[in-house]
């Protein structure tokens, strides 16, 4: 038939995208970079015409009626970031001082709910600032110590002046101590000359004897007996004994002050064998053991069971304490891993050494809490999942009517994993794609990543009967986790199974990066919660 | 959107199950192929009406009528010929006067110079079958084109549409909507399956622009480039998709289309070559001695 064939293509791009330099290549795109190439400007910086490129369709997770029904959104304000993070978020304002400062800020968590009040509401009139300090400057100087200090010991080339942080250190211990201690005005007026004396003192004495080499190159004074006279309050100070102490510190100059000062790392929680059951209900004792033992062949395989261990355990603690969930229903155990790393799972050999154990294991097992027989099925599930693996299912071999688990099987999604799950709750679903028994996300960081925020705000709206399982490299991880947790989910602590603390179960092996100053393990830390349509449950472990 | 009857104000229809609401659009085993492919297909989403109207003023278009006062980022030469009637539209349709036109009309950014295109490029349920396969929080509109084939016209060479925009993040999807009902003949788009995991290198080499194979030189060397030969290329034709029907593809999956031949003469491309010049990438068809723009290129 004769006619024509007409039709319209439409090219889409991101909502968030931002121009390249190499546009200025292109006849159709160069009007829009041109003037602020030849001003060298930086294209990225040029906000995107929304007439000339018009943004058609926005995620909005949330509708209407889950909005009225968050609380969150009566709490903070809503948000729709450049970076495209669409949500209620009271660590906003945070983000913007760091879009803006162009100082590295890392969040911090603090022992003191200082941007919460007891009523868990957010209090804007706060200042956001607190709960962030200079990234890579440790905060060994109390939590509640101004930031606004700290950017200011911040010279504007980026050098750190340590001279006016340990004076500022110095100044809110002495805030602390008068704080602290209450006395009579004529006490704390003695108390204060006497301290001022010593000051004094001490200070001449250094100052004395310093050298040209520097502030730290003192000589102390042998001689010198400097024992004040204090009220009986306090023991008296032997001048000495300190200055001996002082003497002591390796003090040769500032560059050595400041290598010593990156390289400080704080004391990482010692994985010792003291966490570690002598038994364990699931994991046979021939694994257990590696997690106990400290050589460098235990450590190594300590760690390749790390993730089989941490589902073991986080199954035990639920079946051992009762929760009310139907974790075998149908007798089927569905374990979702949330892939946050490809790379760990971009074969079926790596993912099938991973998980092998925990299956080994719960098909050897001998005990009452589970059942006589089920299968065993493992989703691995990421938007980065190799496309090579997609949908691909590995089913274990060698089961037999010896074992607990009579199939096992590993399913990869490449997908979006709130996508995913809202695939499964339709009612039309296939029978492959079951909802989870357990959802476990290895090491995700979710408060360092915007993009997860609708995901976990969509788990915890969805009527589940799951346990969530959350690992983490350091406690500070896990801790900034569950605030971002409690930033977007109404009452998370009420669904909270354990709080973070330490995997007995963590890797033994040193996890290295450069982001994080501290030492780090895989699953080092972890904490868990329920996803049960009963929203009241409390239950702790 | 509903039908109200004046002109161009929301008249683009769109067909039950297709909505922004509809959640169950795209699935989840669409996204799943989607990103096997490179591509996957909505059949009619836009009612006959919405392409007819759409059509009609695709015409007034080429005539140089635009309700917006905005003429096109880029258009042809204005169409002299009158606008056809209700009783030989079809036939007589992109000024088609019954001899052989052989050149394809381009328009880019129409859009911005007719309403009721601007209304459909708008139609959030676009952005957000886009944004779902891609797995984009959301999806802006970087350019529209209207590809017009007239009965005899060229081929298409395959390409990709990702090296043609210069945004970061590098990632673009086209959706294709069909405006007639692409029968074989017409030289329908087709993919190539699984194209888009090819990788980002440059395409092609000058070499290659002087074959003789009707515009797949750069698909094959992009192809041995990729490590698969090229009797392995699994090709997948938009014939069978009516008008109002769409299809999206990642910006990388390799495209292109056939020849029009839908006028029963089949136009023998005996020899033709491509070049650069300038900015752009042209075609010379040694059968009509004539070049023609095959791609605006960077």
């Amino acid at each position: 038939m004769i006619g024509p064939r007409r039709g319209i293509g439409l090219h889409f791009v991101p909502f968030d995208v931002k121009w390249t330099t190499a546009a200025i290549k292109s006849s159709l795109w160069r009007s829009y970079v041109e003037d602020v190439i030849s001003s060298d400007g930086s294209v990225s910086d040029i906000k995107i015409n929304d007439d000339d490129f018009p943004v058609t369709w926005k995620a909005n997770r949330l509708d209407s009626s889950e909005a009225e029904n968050n609380e969150n959104a009566e709490k903070y304000p809503m948000i729709d970031r450049e970076d495209g993070f669409r949500g209620y978020s009271p660590f906003h304002k945070c983000y913007q001082d760091h879009l803006s400062s162009g100082i590295t800020f890392k969040y911090m968590p603090t022992d003191s709910e200082d941007v919460f009040d007891d009523d868990d509401s957010y209090d804007e009139t706060k200042s956001h600032e607190e709960v962030f300090v200079v990234e890579n400057v440790p905060n060994n100087y109390g939590d509640d110590t101004d930031s606004s200090t700290q950017q200011n010991s911040c010279h504007d080339d980026g050098i750190i002046d340590f001279n006016l942080i340990a004076e500022q250190a110095l100044a809110s211990l002495d805030a602390d101590y008068n704080d602290t201690i209450q006395f009579d005005d004529k006490h704390i007026s003695k108390c204060q000359r006497q301290k001022s004396q010593l000051e004094n003192d001490v200070t001449e004495k250094l100052y004395s004897d310093e050298t040209s080499s520097g502030f730290g190159s003192f000589k102390a004074d042998s001689d010198a007996s400097l024992l004040i006279d204090m009220p009986s309050t306090f023991p008296k100070i032997n001048a000495i004994a300190v200055k001996s102490a002082m003497k002591s510190i390796p003090l040769k100059s500032t560059d050595n002050i400041s290598a010593k000062w990156r390289s400080w790392k704080p004391a990482h929680v010692e994985y010792s064998s003291f966490t570690v059951p002598e038994s364990h209900e699931i994991i046979p004792s021939k694994p257990l053991a590696a997690f106990r033992q400290h050589s460098g062949k235990t450590k190594k395989i300590a760690s390749s069971l790390s993730k089989s261990a941490t589902i073991a355990e986080a199954l035990y603690r639920v079946l051992q304490n009762k929760i009310p969930l139907s974790l075998f229903e149908n007798d089927v155990f569905v374990v979702h891993c949330i892939v946050t790393s490809a790379v760990e799972y971009e074969s079926i050999s790596i993912t099938e050494r991973t998980f092998g154990p925990v299956i080994k294991w719960l098909h050897q097992y001998k005990g009452c809490f589970l059942p006589s027989s089920f299968h065993v099925k493992l989703e691995i599930i990421g938007p980065d999942i190799p496309f090579d693996l997609m949908g691909k299912t590995y089913e274990f071999p060698g089961f037999n009517n010896k074992g607990r688990v009579h199939a096992a099987s590993i399913t990869y999604r490449r997908s979006i994993y709130l996508d995913y799950l809202d695939e499964i709750r339709k009612p039309c679903a296939t029978p492959e794609t079951m909802k989870p028994n357990m959802i476990i996300a290895f090491n995700p960081r979710f408060w360092d990543n915007a993009t997860w925020h609708q995901t976990l705000i969509g788990m915890f709206s969805m009527q589940l009967s799951a346990i969530f399982v959350i690992t983490a490299y350091t406690m500070h991880d896990a801790e900034n986790d569950a605030k971002t947790l409690k930033s977007l989910v109404s009452n998370p602590s009420e669904r909270c199974l354990w709080s973070p603390e330490v995997n007995p179960f963590s890797s033994r092996v040193e996890y290295q990066t450069k982001s994080l100053s501290e030492s780090c393990y895989e699953n080092g830390v972890w904490q868990a919660f329920i996803l049960s349509k009963d929203h009241s449950f409390t239950s702790r472990t | 959107m509903e039908e109200t009857g004046t002109r161009n104000s929301n008249r683009i229809k769109i067909n039950h199950p297709y909505s922004t609401d509809n959640d169950g659009i795209p699935s989840y085993s669409q996204i799943q192929q989607f990103q096997q492919d490179g591509f996957t297909t909505f059949p009619t989403v836009f009612c006959t009406e919405t392409v007819h109207a759409l059509n009609h003023e695709l015409e007034l278009v080429l005539r140089g009528t635009y309700d917006t006062n905005v003429a096109p980022d880029k258009h042809p030469k204005i169409v002299k010929q009158p606008l056809p009637t209700a009783e030989n539209d079809y036939y007589y349709s992109l000024g088609y006067s019954g001899n052989e036109r052989s050149k394809v009309f381009q328009i880019i950014n129409i859009h911005k110079s007719n309403k009721l295109f601007r209304e459909l490029v708008l139609s959030p349920i676009l952005g957000k079958l886009v944004a779902k396969l891609m797995q984009w929080e959301g999806a802006r509109l970087a350019q529209d084109q209207i590809w017009a084939k007239p009965s005899g016209s060229k081929p298409l060479v395959y390409h990709r549409d990702s090296p043609y925009f210069m945004f970061d993040p590098d990632s673009v999807a086209t959706v294709w909507i069909a405006l007639d009902d692409m029968d074989e003949e017409k030289g329908p788009l087709t993919y190539v399956k699984g194209s888009h995991t090819w990788g980002n290198g440059r395409w092609g080499s000058a070499q290659y622009f002087f074959m003789d194979d009707g515009g797949e030189s750069l698909l094959h060397s992009a192809a041995e480039r990729a490590g698969i030969h090229i009797d392995d290329l699994e090709y997948v034709s938009m014939a069978g998709l009516m008008a109002g029907g769409l299809s999206i593809h990642d910006g990388r999956t390799w495209h292109g289309s056939g020849s029009n031949i839908s006028q029963g003469e089949f136009v023998q491309l005996e020899a033709s070559c491509f070049f650069y010049h300038g900015t752009y990438l042209f075609y010379y068809d040694r059968t009509t001695k004539g070049y023609w723009l095959a791609l605006c290129s960077i």
